[in-house]
């Protein structure tokens, strides 16, 4: 996708230093560890990792969508013109019992106050493009009245009209019969159609960002590719910033203006698309190096990244990636030390391109 | 809709077929008011009781008067009985409503919070014990505040309420089922999208909540009934219960009492469960009844 | 939460949780407890545990003696159970012949004062009241006294005797109106004491055994040897069987069970084992498709396609596989509470003075001790109803437990 002239250069959404955790059995996990981003209007970022990578939660713990106990401890998040974390993290602390267990505390005026935060933000600057569709629309309510609930909000318009919008924007994401799909519930859908349905959903909105979680999953090819191509549809009309997430690189890759790619809860690193498209493998971290190759390797058969997602909770030291990384058997005994012992930061390896990593000169 | 009427004419259909069978089984005593063919010397086949049971009931009226009512007629009392016995169960049904309903709601919200997590302890240890404990509990205590208050209807008619509400783990069951499809609701996956497209969390949380929640109480429905008679019998309330359970103690047995008084309160507690499957029905349009 | 370490026959060290315990101690004691009252009942007959005092109230005219008989309440008195021989009185439906509103208590016990307030239907204004109380040797005895005026009998016995004792009101124009009865004085040890009218509470709650556990093994009986395989084989194979336990489970289930249960008992003449079958025949539709359900759900699920792959029959699947490995616990459950399902509606009948008064009942125990506000009969008996359900409460839990799903 070309680079499109910036509407504003303010970032629509921006996110500094945030910190997050969730409380497991084994202990307390840093699910998002002092991740930062931002996204301009039009832009579309795109952010790529394996499960439990922590590109979700990083938003999903901003929005106040996480389930269990997972906290924002500390950071700054602004949509738009709010700053959705303010206050928030001095209601959260981490305690240790007696037992010397480690525990996520919240008040409980947390839940009130990051109501407060994203009134305003949730349906109206933000809208979400879930994984799923057919179980993220609500199950007793037909998708004209998904898209009659947001409608009514924005604006008083008569019935008759909201009706008329309703198919109207049924008909733009390609659906030959908008009054059969208004009328049916989403269990009654495909996947592809209530995954547009749920597109529709977000168009209504009229959101100045849009997050799309991984879009494609659970679909077949043929209607990823129409998924995808309604997203990009959208975004070119309303130039609109999205954040696309995903764990397929090749969906980054077809859309995203800029990269980010994460891994352990921590980003590694950070790129334009097409710039981390084209750099040589010495200069690209080793586990987005990894997902480069995966592209090939799926079509001859090969383990997609050799090793295993490590072990949570983490270590507090050392890098998190050194237990599947093919480089750091190729560093010199200090920086294979350096690897063991401290969590690299994201580094300027060129003006656009950033790294975190001991093996890469920056 | 066709299912409940077709449940429901099944479940009238075979309480009437299985209350005249049993009634009709040549027992005791032969009946005083029998008719002429029963009045006679040799104990009647159990296919001339059955007619005569049921062409009594059909009719409405007895040969002779009843020795429980007072009146030949079957149908006379009833309206006023089935209003007290309506009364009794509806009254414990809203009761249960505005307590565990709230209790539930508020323990599947957030598990951690004291007081919910109290409330809902409170009303599981008081609900675990039998209508026979709370029965006994009550009477101790009226009598120790003199036995001229169980004369008193209301008295009576309270007494028999909270016995129905806290006894036999209706109230219990109920909050436990609302407190399990709240959780289960709050952890769906189209929660998150109600939250992210900023509808209201509480209309959604109510709506969703109404399909399990009259779930809940259409399967206690029936057995609230059943408890209801038994309430009414250990109070004194003249209601349908108590008056089957006189026609089940007399001697010789008032068969067509038991027959109507039966088919009677069935008729409430389908009534009852349709009505709580309806609210269901108009809370979730996917739902056929 | 604790557990004991029992080695078994295998050498095997195996944890019993907890709650499964002391739901076995529980359900031990109660057995036991049942099979005492079976074996105490048919080996004492006492003639003067039958508390049904016959007491004969005459009036005596100037010109001949005209004679009423009353008796006590002979549902109260035969609350416990006890088969009698002798006479019981007859019938008290004359109510003409009723001259006196109070009965006396049959039984005195050494030490303790023995009281009697007497009233009469119509009493005159000068009544004198005298009271003759004879032994068996024919002596008068001198521990009962009376208030000429208000009639009050009062005194404390010393020895355990057998009384005949007369009281006598006798008004200005000549009429006598008197009330006579057996009084039993006795000196046994009573563990939980007696009740106003003397009747033994520990003996009356073991007579009442009779009725709880043993005999509810019917009602689970009828839950576990035919709800279970019914829902089972319904939900399994479905067809035209599974929508018709449907249909039927739905329309039995509309019907109030406790009036099922009373209709039962009614026609059965309300006997014991009878009234439990009825309760297992009323839990049947609901255990049974619930198992149906269960059933229903596990067999669409990959395992049973990989067990069947792997060549394992039908039967061996839905019995093996998915009714024991899966719904077990669901069973269990459902197996107890039959169980207290069935003492519940037992006590729940003989409460609600639905019962023969001559079937030993726990609920009868209850309804006399509310009747006449006897603590010392209400609390052991609700105590021991606690026990009942709290075992049939802890088994099923400590089930969960040692099969591995905390509850």
């Amino acid at each position: 996708m070309g680079a499109p002239a910036l509407k504003n250069p303010e970032p629509v959404l921006e996110i500094q230093d945030l910190v997050s955790l969730f409380e497991t059995p084994a202990g307390v996990v840093r699910a998002v560890d002092r991740v930062s981003l931002s996204v301009q209007d039009g832009r579309v970022l795109g952010i790529v990792g394996e499960s439990g990578s922590g590109k979700t939660q990083t938003f999903f713990g901003v929005l106040g969508l996480s389930r269990g106990t997972p906290g924002v401890v500390s950071g700054r998040a602004r949509i738009g013109n709010v700053d959705v974390l303010e206050g928030l993290p001095e209601h959260i602390h981490e305690r240790v019992d007696s037992d010397g267990a480690v525990r996520v505390v919240k008040d409980p005026a947390w839940r009130r106050l990051q109501e407060e935060r994203l009134k305003g933000v949730l349906g109206h600057t933000v809208a979400i493009l879930f994984q799923d569709p057919r179980r993220s629309l609500v199950p007793y309510w037909t998708i004209g009245r998904h898209l009659q609930e947001v409608l009514h909000r924005k604006g008083s318009a008569p019935d008759d009209a909201r009706r008329g919008r309703a198919a109207e924007l049924l008909r733009g994401l390609g659906f030959a019969e908008p009054a059969r799909v208004l009328q049916s519930y989403p269990e009654q859908l495909s996947g592809g159609e209530a995954q547009r349905a749920m597109l529709a959903l977000t168009m209504a909105i009229k959101p100045r960002v849009l997050i799309a979680d991984e879009p494609t999953t659970g679909l077949d090819t043929i209607n990823q590719a129409l998924a995808l191509e309604s997203i990009v549809e959208q975004h070119e009309r309303h130039r609109m910033a999205i954040v696309l997430i995903s764990h397929d690189l090749s969906v980054i890759d077809a859309m995203a203006d800029d990269v980010l790619v994460m891994y352990a809860g921590r980003v590694v690193a950070r790129a334009p698309a097409a710039v981390l498209r084209d750099l040589p493998d010495e200069a690209v971290h080793p586990y987005a190096r990894e997902l480069r190759e995966s592209r090939r390797r799926r079509t001859l058969g090969q383990p997609i990244v050799a090793g295993a997602a490590p072990p949570r909770p983490l270590s507090p030291t050392g890098c998190a990636f050194q237990l599947r990384c093919e480089l750091r058997s190729r560093l010199d005994a200090d920086r294979q030390a350096m690897c063991a012992t401290e969590a690299p930061n994201l580094k300027a390896v060129t003006e656009v391109h950033s790294v975190a990593c001991w093996g890469i000169a920056t | 809709m066709t299912s409940l009427l077709r449940n429901g004419f099944l479940t009238l259909l075979l309480s009437l077929a299985l209350v005249v069978a049993l009634v009709a089984i040549p027992a005791d005593n032969l009946d005083p008011c029998a008719d002429s063919v029963a009045a006679a010397a040799t104990t009647p086949t159990w296919s001339v009781r059955v007619d005569s049971v049921a062409r009594r009931v059909v009719r409405g009226h007895l040969p002779c008067a009843s020795q429980l009512t007072g009146s030949d007629s079957l149908f006379a009392d009833l309206p006023h009985l089935l209003r007290t016995s309506g009364a009794l169960v509806l009254t414990t049904m809203l009761l249960v409503i505005l307590i565990a309903v709230p209790a539930g709601i508020a323990a599947g919200r957030d598990r951690h919070n004291a007081w919910a997590r109290s409330a809902g302890r409170l009303i599981q240890t008081l609900s675990s014990l039998p209508v026979i404990v709370w029965a006994t509990a009550i009477f101790a205590l009226a009598f120790r505040s003199g036995q001229s208050v169980m004369t008193n209807p209301w008295v009576t008619f309270t007494a028999a309420v909270v016995t129905l509400l806290l006894g036999d783990r209706l109230l219990g069951d109920v909050h436990d089922r609302v407190a399990r499809s709240t959780h289960e609701l709050l952890a769906e996956p189209h929660i998150r999208t109600v939250r992210a497209a900023g509808f209201s969390m509480r209309r959604h949380l109510v709506q969703g909540l109404v399909p399990p929640v009259a779930d809940a109480i259409a399967s206690r429905t029936l057995l609230l009934v059943g408890g209801a008679i038994v309430a009414e019998r250990l109070y004194g309330i003249r209601g349908l219960g108590s008056l089957v359970f006189d026609a089940l103690k007399s001697n010789p047995m008032e068969r067509e009492v038991i027959v109507v008084s039966t088919v009677a309160l069935v008729t409430l507690g389908i009534m009852m469960r349709a009505v709580a499957e309806g609210a269901a029905v108009l809370a979730d349009g996917r739902r056929r009844m | 939460m604790t557990k004991l370490i029992i080695p078994t026959a295998f050498n095997k060290r195996r944890r019993i949780p907890a709650r499964m315990l002391s739901g076995l101690v529980l359900l031990a004691m109660l057995i036991a407890a049942n099979i005492a009252a079976y074996i105490f009942h048919h080996e004492r007959s006492d003639s003067y545990l039958c508390l049904a005092p016959s007491h004969i109230a005459i009036i005596r005219t100037a010109l001949g003696a005209e004679r009423a008989r009353e008796s006590s309440d002979a549902t109260a008195s035969f609350a416990f159970g006890f088969n009698c021989s002798g006479d019981a009185g007859s019938d008290a439906s004359d109510s003409s012949a009723r001259l006196f509103g109070t009965s006396p208590a049959p039984i005195a016990r050494v030490g303790r004062p023995y009281t009697y307030r007497p009233s009469l239907i119509q009493s005159g204004n000068t009544d004198r009241w005298s009271v003759e109380a004879i032994d068996a040797a024919g002596r008068e005895t001198g521990w009962l006294a009376v208030d000429p005026q208000s009639g009050v009998l009062t005194g404390t016995p010393l020895v355990p005797t057998t009384l005949d004792v007369r009281l006598t009101a006798k008004s200005d124009d000549g009429r006598a109106r008197l009330q006579q009865w057996k009084l039993y004085v006795d000196d046994r040890f009573l563990l939980l004491g007696t009740d106003n009218n003397g009747r033994d509470v520990a003996r009356a709650l073991l007579e009442a055994m009779q009725s709880t556990v043993l005999p509810a093994t019917i009602a689970a009986l009828i839950v576990l040897g035919v709800g279970v395989p019914l829902g089972a084989l319904s939900g399994f194979f479905g067809g035209r069987a599974a929508s018709l336990l449907i249909a039927i489970s739905s329309a039995v289930q509309s019907i109030p069970g406790i009036l099922l249960i009373a209709l039962a008992g009614r026609l059965s003449g309300w006997n014991l084992l009878l009234i439990m079958a009825a309760v297992g025949v009323v839990l049947l539709p609901e255990t049974a498709s619930g198992v149906r359900e269960l059933v229903e759900r596990f067999k669409r699920r990959d395992f049973v396609e990989a067990a069947r792959e792997l060549g394992m029959s039908d039967n061996r699947i839905l019995w093996d596989e998915i009714v024991w490995h899966n719904g077990r616990q669901f069973i269990v459950e459902r197996v107890a509470q039959s169980y207290a399902a069935a003492v519940l509606a037992e006590v729940t009948l003989g409460f609600l003075d639905l019962t023969d008064s001559l079937t030993p009942s726990l609920g009868r125990v209850l309804l006399v001790g509310r009747e006449v506000n006897a603590p010392a009969m209400l609390v052991p008996a609700l105590l021991l109803l606690l026990l009942v359900i709290g075992c049939f409460s802890l088994l099923p839990r400590g089930f969960a437990e040692l099969w591995g799903r905390p509850r």
